[in-house]
């Protein structure tokens, strides 16, 4: 195993969209990097549809970090391959099924840049394989570069922990937010697509990071937000004591996906992943995770977009092994299975279902609402909503594949959303009947038995609340837990997460 | 870099010091390359001159390597050919929708 030159990763994306249209789309992005080179983004989808979710995977921000770019790319081949051959896929031990990686491909676009520093790495292969920033000249001293995931508009400016304001820091932030094209084009992909998912992905420290990097997380106190400090101070202006405010229910789904995402990494190969806020690595502002996280509370016209940063690989014994080791196969394999982890938590059961079913939006909007303004309110609430994003990935493969049962799941998923929206609606029992059956058939179609414990605690409840309104239903499932119903709790250990059956890896047809 | 000298360097250092809020603040103050560490230890990739300015703040290095600042070694590097034959092994057998 080696790596590709920037005009290598550039040539494999040309091919990949030259030769398979109908599944692989080049995007030129707007800017050319700081040296003149074109950087491409990579867009994977397969089947019809609009107004799909996105996931942004960002690699080769630092320039030094050559293992990424390239599994990014191979990755994208991988998906390519599994879907057209009908195939699952595994990396080590963990495997995804066919069908697993049709729904991913099926109901998500897929924006990979792979290389988002194509002077940094090119320099590194001619000139300094340890260069971790991008090649702008800067003003008034002989030292290069700006580190492009210091360089965002999130708290930049701020010279705290690693992050600098001198140009000849390694962690130098760059003379203003997005003062750099590399960092614009990620910025253009974020504002220019509907993204629910965003990685950064770098080297080394085995780590699934979220937010925050510039403070401690705390979730009771809405008044502390980033917004109010003051950037662009070029010190460590932030108090000691201040902490950053994020809703329960996005901490929720931070550690909830980050803690699955560290489990498949180790189904892999045994690798275990650390899962913590950026600022456990160490203090930071203007990363890209953070950004791409910040900008709805920033500015409510944008989407909530849940950005990650993964550091991929371990200490190896020596700087250059550890960032660019002889053999990255195993940890390209790592990284691989980690962004597949997170593709698919980013699907979405409801909407995939929904947006078929229903013309409008509207009734999409009435379930986002009960999840966002009244489950989240309550930590009963919340576990009702972690369950709900725990089975629906397995779910829907069992769904999608009897026609009998997808029949049944959107009855049920119009009468939800007829129930929901009217307060007057009571659940009736012909739906609880029909919920019944559905989740004993459910239960049927598959041998994981967390997953069973998971339905039988809906049933459970379900059977409590029949005949009562919305609203009622609503008050109970915030204030009883499914772990009251069910035999077992629903909060799961990070590493004992359910794990699947490894499959045989299917041979391909190539 | 390192002035005057033929071939420029990095080091892969530690910082030893009694207080690590202090090192990591000294870390910080300089704008260092801090490399991760899973023990805690303050490691850093740092030039000779920004050696020269932890020592003169009082602080001790241990000195792992001297990193020659030069390209990375072109055995890790595909040529052109390799790429293009990896590429089409792996897309080997699967109808083409699109331009050669």
């Amino acid at each position: 195993m080696m790596y590709r030159t920037v005009s290598q990763i550039e040539s494999a994306i040309s091919i990949l969209a030259s030769w398979f249209p109908n599944f692989f789309t080049r995007i030129e992005l707007p800017e050319t990097s700081v040296e003149g080179r074109t950087v491409s983004a990579l867009r994977l989808r397969a089947g019809g549809g609009s107004s799909r979710r996105g996931v942004l995977v960002v690699g080769g921000t630092h320039a030094r970090e050559l293992m990424n770019p390239d599994a990014i790319v191979d990755l994208a081949i991988d998906l390519f391959l599994s879907y057209t051959n009908g195939t699952g896929h595994s990396y080590g031990n963990r495997s995804w099924t066919a069908e697993d990686i049709k729904i991913i491909l099926e109901s998500l676009d897929i924006w990979l840049l792979p290389c988002s520093n194509p002077d940094g790495r090119n320099y590194v292969m001619t000139a300094d394989s340890l260069w971790r920033k991008n090649r702008r000249q800067n003003a008034n001293t002989t030292c290069m570069g700006v580190d492009l995931n210091r360089n965002a508009d999130i708290v930049w400016g701020v010279a705290q922990g690693q992050t600098s304001c001198s140009p000849c820091s390694d962690v130098y932030c760059g003379p203003g937010a997005f003062s750099e094209p590399e960092t614009r084009n990620v910025k253009w992909l974020l504002d220019s697509e509907r993204i629910l998912s965003f990685v950064d992905v770098h080297s080394y420290s085995e780590l699934v990071l979220y937010p925050w990097g510039h403070a401690p997380t705390q979730t009771t106190d809405p008044t502390k937000q980033f917004t109010g400090i003051t950037t662009g101070t070029c010190t460590a202006s932030i108090p000691g004591s201040y902490s950053e405010y994020m809703p329960p229910i996005d901490l929720q789904r931070f550690t909830t996906v980050a803690h699955q995402i560290a489990s498949d990494i180790q189904a892999v190969r045994g690798r275990q992943y650390t899962v913590e806020p950026s600022i456990q690595l160490y203090p930071t502002t203007g990363t890209q995770g953070d950004y791409a996280y910040s900008r709805h509370l920033a500015n409510a016209a944008y989407e909530k977009t849940y950005g990650f940063t993964f550091e991929t690989g371990p200490w190896a014994g020596t700087v250059q092994d550890s960032f660019h080791p002889m053999d990255p196969s195993a940890i390209q394999n790592d990284a691989k299975a980690a962004i597949l982890s997170l593709l698919q938590q980013s699907v979405c059961s409801i909407e995939l279902i929904g947006l078929s079913l229903f013309a409008k939006q509207a009734p999409l909007d009435a379930l986002r609402t009960v999840r966002d303004r009244l489950l989240a309110t309550t930590a009963a609430g919340r576990e009702w909503v972690a369950l709900f994003e725990r089975v629906q990935f397995p779910l829907l493969s069992v769904v999608l594949k009897a026609p009998k049962l997808l029949e049944s799941a959107s009855e049920l998923l119009r009468s939800l959303t007829d129930w929901v929206m009217k307060d007057d609606v009571k659940l009736d029992q012909v739906d609880l009947r029909r919920a019944q059956q559905l989740i004993r058939q459910l239960a049927a179609g598959t041998k994981d038995r967390a997953l069973r414990a998971d339905l039988a605690a809906v049933s459970t409840h379900l059977s409590k609340v029949a005949g009562r309104p919305a609203q009622a239903v609503v008050a109970h499932l915030l204030r009883h837990r499914p772990a009251t119903a069910g035999k077992q709790s629903t909060k799961r250990p990070a590493k004992t997460t359910r794990k699947r059956k490894a499959e045989p890896l299917k041979k391909r047809h190539t | 870099m390192s002035p005057g000298s033929s071939t420029p360097l990095r080091f892969h250092a530690t910082v030893l010091v009694d207080s690590r809020p202090k090192g990591l603040a000294l870390v910080s103050e300089l704008g260092l390359d801090r490399l991760p560490d899973d023990k805690g230890m303050i490691q850093v990739l740092i030039t000779p001159d920004e050696a020269r300015r932890l020592l003169d703040r009082g602080v001790q290095l241990q000195l792992h390597s001297a990193l020659p600042v030069a390209p990375l070694d072109e055995r890790l590097i595909l040529t052109d050919k390799q790429a293009k034959q990896a590429l089409e092994k792996r897309l080997k057998g699967v109808p083409r929708q699109g331009g050669e």
